[in-house]
């Protein structure tokens, strides 16, 4: 599992850090970091509550690129 | 997403179901482990192990129940008939072999201690084989009636 660039690409659109996203949706700040470093495979009730806050879909924040596609 | 009566968030609760697996797995067998030492140290060991045998098999009957009740059998073993003759074999071999030894150690009777070995052999077998036979309908009984329950 690769790390989420895209989050921390949204994140930083919306100059949040990862502690703020983190109490936006009611996780820890290991498991956003986790999540952004391809370590934890979060439910999709998190996944959603992450697009919901980054104002994103779940296809541009979670879906599949070509660099995923590849390492498998 | 807010926190619910939990001081924990998903992945948090994963790792401790992980750490709290890691720690019922150890318990079971290390009292499994006590209970053969203390079978093989005392003389009368029904007082002995008394207690750990009655923890131990509270804890067998209960993984043993929540499984069939939520359709799980195991991660690799199929339930059929040939994997029930396979295990039952391997585990009355076992305690044969278990009693066999641990009667020598007590009694040095080698005649004795290779009856007992195959009087636990017989025993363990047919204990084994007709509780997992039993176990095994209720599984299949138990699968069926959620697939169907599924279908509805």
């Amino acid at each position: 599992m690769g790390r989420n660039i895209s989050i921390k690409v949204a994140r930083a659109q919306l100059d949040m850090t990862q502690k703020q996203l983190a109490e936006r949706v009611g996780v820890s700040r290991q498991t956003m970091n986790a999540i952004e470093q391809g370590e934890y495979n979060a439910t999709i009730k998190l996944c959603r509550a992450i697009c919901k806050v980054l104002g994103k879909s779940l296809d541009e924040l979670f879906g599949e690129d070509e660099s995923d596609e590849e390492t498998k | 997403m807010k926190k619910q009566n939990s001081n924990l968030d998903e992945m948090q609760e994963q790792k401790l179901l992980k750490i709290e697996s890691k720690g019922f797995w150890f318990a079971f067998w290390a009292l499994l482990a006590a209970i053969m030492i203390q079978t093989v140290v005392y003389d009368s060991t029904t007082h002995a192990i008394a207690g750990e045998w009655i923890v131990f098999m509270c804890l067998s009957i209960y993984m043993v129940i929540c499984c069939i009740k939520n359709g799980i059998w195991d991660r690799k073993l199929k339930a059929n008939g040939k994997t029930n003759v396979i295990v039952s074999l391997t585990s009355s071999l076992l305690c044969a072999l278990f009693f066999a030894v641990s009667s020598y150690i007590k009694y040095d009777a080698l005649m004795g201690s290779i009856a007992t070995g195959i009087i636990m052999f017989i025993s363990v077998f047919i204990l084994t084989f007709g509780a997992l036979t039993i176990s095994m309908k209720i599984y299949e009984k138990k699968v069926s009636k959620m697939e169907t329950d599924c279908d509805e």
